[in-house]
């Protein structure tokens, strides 16, 4: 049943597409058919709006995704500063690495504490207060990209309700024509009652 | 440079007088644009509007109340566009041109083709340092991207406000 009606919304939208993202882990196209195939009366209207829904669900997680690696980064650059003496453009650890131990990699941690109390530099001490300096310098983007989330809640929770206008307008509309049938179909008897008049 | 050189500059580029086809009046015109996000939408001649129009019309809306949502929905498409070609945006860097003349003129220096003066080293090195500064100042590539798109909100606000009211006017 609904991978009926998948198909038939797919047939809709296929020709008519608007959103053309060049995403290859393919959680776009994801999400669009998680929302297709809920649609109960699916049309060219609420079709579109299913997939600016979509787009809108996909930068979300993208937002969420960039505001994380601008603060994991920004640690990233402080510890470097912390523990570089001289000028130097090289870079010592990456994202991934200040990932790992949020994550909880206690060995990498003790790692870069101990690195950082041999440097002695009074940029920072700790992998810790690295990381609240990070926090700080990148406040500003990350405000942004809070924005940027909340806005495309927003987006979608608007597109929703107009997806549900719509969805109402398309099932008033299949019963005024089914209404319509009736009403033809019951003229069309009286006209050939043999037993009227 | 020479005042000669100098000179001669300053006479040729006033012989300039801009672009002179059609095409290339047509390209400098768009030079200042950088999202095009506040210009009137041409639905007219928009292929895409027309025939989602007609199939909308197809749906049983009226010519008035398919105009109006599609507008909107085609208006929305525009600034979610702009915001995929801001974030895709290449990396601004301060000074790359000039940090690549560098670097070839300071290896002409050591392979002994070119003598680089005292004061030419000391002007390299101060427009380096000013380079690093602006570049650190720019941010890197994620936080470049979240700041460009941070401008577009207000285009999101305006469009998504849009298709609401056309929907919510248009179906009750």
């Amino acid at each position: 049943m609904t991978e009926d009606k998948l198909k038939q919304s797919l047939a809709i939208l296929n020709p008519i597409r608007t959103v053309k993202l060049k995403d290859k882990t393919g959680n776009f196209e994801a999400i669009l058919q998680g929302l297709l195939s809920d649609l109960e009366t699916p049309n060219t209207l609420s079709v579109l709006l299913c997939e600016q829904i979509a787009e809108s669900i996909f930068w979300m997680r993208r937002h969420v995704e960039d505001k994380e690696l601008i603060l994991l980064e920004a640690t990233a650059e402080k510890l470097d500063k912390a523990q570089q003496i001289g000028f130097r453009d090289d870079r010592t650890y990456s994202a991934e690495d200040i990932k790992q131990v949020l994550l909880g990699d206690e060995t990498l941690k003790q790692q870069i504490n101990d690195k950082l109390k041999d440097t002695s530099n009074s940029i920072a001490t700790s992998f810790d207060s690295c990381r609240a300096k990070a926090f700080v310098s990148c406040a500003k983007e990350i405000r942004i990209a809070d924005d940027l989330i909340q806005r495309q809640m927003l987006n979608i929770r608007h597109l929703q309700r107009s997806l549900d206008a719509i969805d109402m307008k398309s099932r008033i509309i299949r019963r005024m024509d089914l209404e319509l049938e009736r009403i033809e179909r019951d003229l069309t008897v009286l006209e050939h009652d043999p037993e009227a008049g | 440079m020479t005042q000669k050189q100098a000179k001669a500059n300053r006479e040729n580029a006033k012989k300039s007088t801009g672009p002179r086809t059609r095409s290339g009046k047509g390209r400098s015109s768009q030079n200042s644009i950088k999202h095009g996000l506040n210009q009137a939408l041409d639905l007219e001649h928009d292929n895409r509007f027309i025939i989602l129009l007609r199939l909308v019309k197809e749906d049983g809306y009226s010519h008035d109340e398919a105009y109006s949502i599609l507008s909107a929905i085609l208006d929305h498409r525009r600034v979610m566009e702009a915001c995929y070609e801001q974030y895709h945006a290449p990396k601004e860097i301060f000074g790359r041109a000039e940090a690549g003349m560098i670097r070839e003129l300071e290896g002409h220096h050591e392979s002994g083709r070119t003598t680089l003066s005292y004061n030419d080293r000391l002007s390299f090195g101060r427009f380096k340092a000013r380079a690093k500064r602006t570049n650190e100042r720019l941010g890197s590539v994620l936080v470049q991207r979240v700041r460009r798109l941070g401008k577009l909100i207000r285009y999101q606000r305006r469009s998504i406000a849009q298709i609401h009211r056309a929907t919510q006017k248009n179906v009750k």
